[in-house]
């Protein structure tokens, strides 16, 4: 018999609990307290709040005058797997002092399947229940977008944070709860993008933790029987949070992809190609004119890069004729070049200006030597004409080479769209919503 | 930022790197050859006061205004 009775999984029902009558010390009416956790009741009838933790019945104090519309009312019904639940306390909760920002709360009752919370916001609407899941990191002073984890392993994104103060309360609660109670929060939904909420919920000496799930306004409906619920409510519309952190990580993970695509190919197309030619010109061969060595083009179609320098040449200005030349022989490309450079100090900041060294482009349609002929007049700066060469120029030429501005310009771009996004992104952070 | 907006901020980026690498490996930007038929050097080649040459008979001068010390630094 006490094997039966009380040997492994024999579990046995548990008593059921009777509805305690109680009366009203302010006003004497009768009160029924349904739930045998409860610690405080308001009357129903002179609206004072009674502690019934004790066998004597105290009065905490008198409601407020307020009255507060709340669709579902007490004692009524709330479905959920299965079970009934029965509406034991309402209480609605502002804002920053704005009666507006209202928050209303339902403490669903059942004797077996223990208590629910049915909350509305903006007529939207959450079912959540106690926890003893815990984050893994602190939860507290975290912003909008901000991700945490908990101890099962779920990833949750910060909704919003704030503080709610108790502005009205009726029914029985298991807790002894005074309009002005103030609480801060951090709700949570699953960074999956299902419909789980996780919610931290804190006074001063107190942390609570709650799981949940958003409900539909239709599952609402269906769950209390009330077909007309809502209706007429302009609904308040919530940004999802969740979906507006996912597009900010798709964008931000797009520019890296993006930055480092055009950031590699920028530094391929700089180092690309063989260098096939250096030499150095005197001022006396460029004021006359000169062939450099032959250098090869590999094939058809390449591009060189012919990289000029002028020679320690300082506050003053080389005008470069240029020539790429077939075989010795053959003229088939004729550019030039100002070069310009100068530099000095003004109110004790130094300054410069311009480059020693210009570069050119030149696609190259058939293979072959090739040699530049160069040409050039140069002279200090205030000078506006000249006959000679006064300065030296060094010539590279480099074979197979690609054009990186496109990619330059593009990496630029990229970095400047990544910044202004991450800006962006931790501006909605800081948003309240 | 709404999600258009970012999907067209992608797109532009996605787009913007499809036209360099277009461009890129198309050589624009590089220079044509001015004469790809060719001028002899030697037939092109004149004498001037300054000398025997390819870019005296090619008849550019150049004339430069001082840069920078010219805009008053």
């Amino acid at each position: 018999m006490d094997k039966e009775r009380f040997g492994l999984n024999q579990g046995r029902p548990r008593p059921p609990y009777q509805p305690q009558d109680i009366h009203c010390p302010g006003c004497g009416a009768g009160l029924t307290v349904k739930d045998e956790q409860a610690r405080m009741v308001v009357c129903e009838y002179c609206g004072k709040h009674l502690d019934v933790s004790l066998e004597e019945k105290t009065v905490l104090g008198q409601g407020p005058e307020r009255k507060w519309e709340f669709p579902l009312k007490i004692g009524d019904s709330f479905r959920y797997k299965g079970a009934r639940y029965e509406i034991i306390a309402r209480q609605a909760f502002i804002e920053d002092n704005d009666y507006t920002e209202v928050t209303r709360e339902y403490l669903l009752y059942n004797p077996r399947r223990g208590t629910l919370y049915l909350s509305e916001y903006g007529g939207s609407y959450d079912l959540a229940w106690d926890t003893h899941v815990m984050p893994t990191t602190s939860p507290f002073n975290l912003s909008r977008g901000s991700t945490l984890e908990t101890h099962d392993g779920r990833k949750w994104v910060a909704l919003e944070s704030g503080e709610y103060e108790l502005a009205f309360v009726d029914g029985s609660l298991p807790w002894v709860a005074k309009v002005g109670d103030r609480s801060r929060y951090v709700d949570f939904a699953d960074k999956g993008g299902a419909n789980e909420r996780f919610d931290v919920q804190w006074t001063a000496n107190e942390v609570e933790y709650s799981s949940g799930i958003s409900l539909t306004l239709e599952q609402v409906r269906q769950a209390t029987s009330k077909p007309e619920l809502g209706q007429g409510v302009v609904r308040r519309r919530s940004e999802d949070v969740v979906k507006t952190r996912r597009w900010y990580m798709i964008l931000l993970l797009f520019c890296v992809a993006v930055l480092a695509f055009n950031g590699i190919m920028a530094l391929y197309c700089m180092f690309s190609g063989r260098q096939v030619l250096e030499q150095t010109f005197t001022p006396a061969q460029l004021t006359e004119e000169v062939l450099s060595e032959p250098f090869p083009v590999s094939s058809d179609g390449n591009v060189i890069m012919v990289e000029a320098t002028a020679i320690s040449m300082t506050n003053a200005w080389m005008a470069l004729d240029l020539a790429l030349v077939k075989d010795a022989e053959t003229v088939v490309h004729v550019f030039d070049e100002d070069i310009q450079y100068y530099q000095g100090s003004e109110g004790g900041e130094s300054w410069s200006e311009g480059s020693r060294e210009v570069t050119s482009y030149i696609e190259v349609p058939a293979a072959g030597n090739y040699r530049v002929l160069l040409h050039a007049v140069s002279a200090p700066g205030e000078t506006p004409s000249a006959t000679n060469a006064q300065h030296g120029v060094r010539i590279r030429v480099t074979d197979g080479v690609r054009l990186p501005h496109f990619y330059v310009v593009l990496t630029i771009l990229t970095i400047i769209v990544f910044f202004i996004s991450l800006v962006l992104y931790g501006n909605w952070r800081k948003q309240e919503e | 930022m709404k999600t258009l907006l970012k999907l067209g901020v992608m797109a532009l980026l996605a787009g913007g790197t499809l036209l360099a690498s277009a461009a890129t490996f198309m050589n624009v930007g590089a220079q044509s050859f001015e004469h790809p038929e060719g001028l002899k050097l030697r037939q092109e080649s004149t004498r001037t006061t300054r000398g025997f040459g390819f870019f005296p008979m090619y008849v550019r001068t150049h004339a430069h205004r001082g840069g920078g010390l010219a805009g008053g630094k």
